[in-house]
């Protein structure tokens, strides 16, 4: 079944009407969806509120399908009508989709609260939807609000607790909340490219690699094999400086103070060598549509290639400072562990979801990149602790050494951008959802464009479904560990104020 | 009494520059082993830094705790039992050991008290559990005080000194000074040696406390550092006793600022220690066993000895 949705048809993923898939998918769901399209990597459902529990029951109960893990809901405002959707998805079968629901413009709240509690029936995440804050606030045993480290200032957190054991925990993001319309709303595509780095600032060439490679496929552009090496060269770049920097936060919470500054130190390094690239360290601005804003010289790539050693001398010595240490060891290991079933209930991705066993990487899955060309392996954890979670990071800094490497021996000759006028686009009216593995997990972008407009805009980070997870996991630990737990997830906090 | 006046003179000079000096360790390892160059701007080195502090903590108004006040009178009192060289004692007594413990004991308990002076409750909490497992750390201690006290049958920290004319301590109960020193680490590891106690701070709030306050705190959580590193050299490594012919406070002095650094390198290599139950496991499962097995060993030998005169 998912065979024929992903590799019989269309490989190229336009905006185009799937009849295979939708005759398939109508034949199993019948009458109750109003008509089904391919969207970028995404199926798009419409789905009427009042079919929506049949519906969700027959894509989770089939066995052709097996939907099994919950990704996002977003509220989306197309001008006149206001939506709802809904992103599942199936790990065994690798198949994503996204369900639009109409909801009335007076009754949203109430049609919102409903739709919820149709959902809750199926997914567990859905729970944190709910609006809970007046339940909650009362009976509360400690309210932890936001710190000054980054990753922790984006939400209170309202426990309850047995003595030492936390009993139940709940998130509450509404202090960090913007509205994603205000966001893009009159804002021209250029501009959106300039910005959009600012929902992602661990990492911020990924939104922007995200975007333009979206409003790529919507225009059929054929991107240049140089500027794909660009391209994928400051995305391992900025993958390592992330992840050396979650080291250094999990560091600065342990107060092991010299793996600390070591790391802040290399992360130095690798910041001035994406500077030396794009001009600016933290949020880049430099793809553009059809390419990357400035070439790469040979001198760069020499430079670059000259710190590689070094950079993997004193990762590895990180490394076996931190890991061999028997007191971090004891306090890493067996703490907020996190399951197969649950990871993949609660929709997280990336390191976390690797961490706990689960081999999926989308630049091994899907081609997006020219990712095939190189060797390098994914590495998996065992037991899901926050260990493993810290270990697979380890490895992955190496992976991307390794990948830099091959990419700068392979650079190949040509022309690093195709040069198109962005502000007189015109597109084919249609929707488009796109996704990249990004440091943290999935970062999805989902479209509407209409002519030379784009009529709405939802960017889904990661971030979030491991803060949603968070709850799950906090449950059943000690205080002291609240602190550490929500470290190890590596929540960017520009991504919870996006949704 | 112009003696005793000489006598407190000498020792508030000596615990001042001690601590001027300890600051100034402290500040440069810390910022050695955080790849910084450290504080420079006042003096040559920085010579000036422990100074610019003390006017930058003292620029700041606060109310003092009445808490706060006490640690500090404490604290100091406890050097009137201790001897820092055979001289420097105002009281010269029986049983300085028992008091000097006591009085250690009632401090701890006093850092307690002042910890209430928060207004966030999880800190409160959180030091008294940390107070608590500290007291937990002494036992250990007292055991390994305990065979000590039966090897130089005396409670005057004066004669256990001067009994280690022959051979220090430390070669008769190498397993005691293990669990002395360790436990000696874990106390100064919760109370925080450099930089952050965090027994009045926790572990959320970085910054607690400023003004004089501030200085106070700091200058007897310095005291404790002070009080421990003195009974460790004066119980396990001779104290003052003098070697051929360099003179024993020299001596002294070398074994203090060794033993000081030492720690500050621990403390700085070992991240904090925030698992209480790895503490008590630490406590119950080795430090606790090791030394009564330390003990029941010297108790049976002391009896065997002195008792039946066997050996």
């Amino acid at each position: 079944m998912t065979d024929n949705i992903y590799n019989k048809i269309y490989s190229s993923s336009r905006t185009v009407f799937l009849e295979e898939t939708g005759e398939k998918l109508e034949s199993i769901l019948k009458d109750k969806v109003k008509y089904i399209y391919k969207t970028g990597i995404d199926l798009l459902i419409m789905v009427s509120k009042n079919n929506l529990y049949q519906t969700v029951k027959e894509l989770k109960e089939n066995p052709d399908l097996k939907v099994n893990s919950f990704q996002s809901i977003a509220v989306l405002n197309n001008g006149k009508k206001s939506f709802l959707i809904i992103n599942l998805r199936s790990f065994d079968n690798d198949f994503s989709v996204l369900l639009k629901i109409e909801i009335s413009q007076r009754e949203i709240e109430e049609d919102y609260r409903e739709i919820i509690e149709i959902l809750v029936k199926f997914f567990r995440a859905v729970k944190f939807y709910r609006h809970k804050s007046k339940i909650i606030s009362d009976s509360c045993d400690i309210r932890i609000l936001p710190r000054s480290t980054e990753g922790l200032d984006c939400f209170d957190l309202d426990i309850l607790t047995d003595d030492d054991l936390i009993r139940e925990a709940y998130v509450n993001i509404d202090i960090a909340r913007i509205i994603g319309e205000d966001f893009y709303k009159g804002m021209e595509l250029y501009n959106l490219i300039a910005y959009i780095s600012r929902f992602d600032w661990k990492a911020g060439i990924f939104p922007e690699v995200c975007l333009c490679e979206a409003f790529e496929e919507l225009l059929q552009l054929k991107v240049t094999e140089r500027a794909q090496y660009i391209r994928m060269l400051l995305c391992e770049l900025y993958r390592i400086s992330n992840h050396i920097y979650f080291i250094s936060n999990i560091c600065n919470v342990l107060q092991h103070d010299i793996a600390y500054n070591l790391s802040l130190l290399e992360r130095e390094r690798v910041l001035r060598m994406i500077e030396s690239i794009t001009g600016s360290r933290i949020v880049p601005n430099f793809i553009r549509i059809g390419g990357v804003k400035k070439d790469i010289s040979e001198e760069m790539l020499a430079s670059i290639r000259k710190n590689l050693p070094v950079l993997f001398k004193s990762i590895r010595r990180i490394e076996k400072i931190m890991l061999s240490d028997f007191l971090i060891l004891e306090r890493l290991s067996d703490t907020g562990t996190v399951d197969k079933e649950i990871a993949l209930e609660y929709g997280i991705s990336g390191p976390n979801l690797r961490a706990s066993g689960i081999r999926y990487d989308l630049r091994k899955v899907k081609d997006s990149f020219l990712y095939k060309d190189l060797s390098f392996t994914i590495p998996v954890g065992k037991s899901g602790d926050c260990l493993d979670r810290i270990s697979v990071r380890f490895n992955e800094i190496l992976q991307s050494l390794r990948i830099i490497n091959q990419i700068i021996s392979k650079f190949p000759e040509g022309s690093f951008i195709k040069k198109i006028n962005v502000s007189h686009l015109e597109f084919q009216s249609g929707a488009i959802s796109y996704g990249i593995e990004c440091p943290h997990g999935l970062f999805k972008i989902y479209t509407e464009v209409d002519k030379n407009n784009i009529n709405s805009l939802v960017v889904k980070g990661p971030s979030l479904n491991s803060l949603i997870l968070s709850e799950e996991i906090l449950a059943g630990n000690k205080l002291e560990d609240i602190d550490l737990i929500l470290m190890s997830l590596d929540i960017s906090p520009g991504e919870i104020i996006s949704t | 009494m112009l003696i005793i006046f000489k006598k407190v003179f000498y020792i508030l000079a000596l615990l001042l520059v001690n601590l001027y000096i300890c600051e100034y360790i402290n500040n440069k390892l810390t910022a050695r082993m955080d790849l910084r160059r450290g504080y420079r701007i006042s003096g040559t080195k920085g010579i000036g830094f422990p100074l610019v502090r003390f006017f930058k903590y003292i620029s700041r108004n606060e109310k003092i705790n009445i808490w706060t006040f006490f640690i500090f009178l404490l604290s100091l009192l406890i050097w009137s039992v201790v001897p820092i060289t055979a001289n420097l004692v105002l009281i010269e007594m029986d049983y300085s050991l028992l008091i000097a413990l006591t009085s250690y004991i009632i401090l701890i308990i006093l850092l307690f008290f002042n910890s209430s002076r928060t207004s966030y409750g999880a800190v409160y909490s959180e030091s008294g559990k940390k107070i608590l497992i500290l007291l937990s750390f002494l036992l250990p201690a007292l055991f390994s005080i305990a065979s000590i006290v039966l090897i130089n049958k005396t409670l005057s920290l004066k004669e256990i000194v001067n009994s280690q004319h022959q051979y220090w301590n430390i070669i008769l109960q190498p397993l005691g000074f293990i669990v002395f020193f360790i436990s000696i680490f874990l106390q100064l590891k919760l109370l925080g040696v450099r930089g952050k106690s965090y027994i009045s701070s926790g572990t959320n709030i970085g910054k607690e406390g400023t003004g004089l306050g501030k200085i106070i705190e700091r200058f007897s959580v310095y005291m404790i550092v002070f009080f421990l590193i003195i009974i460790l050299n004066i119980l396990y490594l001779g104290g003052w006793q003098g070697i051929y012919i360099i003179r024993g406070e020299i001596i002294l002095a070398i074994k203090f600022y060794v033993i000081f650094v030492i720690l500050l390198l621990m403390d700085k290599a070992i991240g904090r220690i925030d698992s209480y139950s790895l503490l008590v496991r630490i406590n119950w499962k080795f430090l606790i066993p090791v030394s009564l097995v330390n003990f029941i060993v010297t108790f049976g030998f002391f009896i065997a000895r002195d008792v039946y005169n066997l050996i």
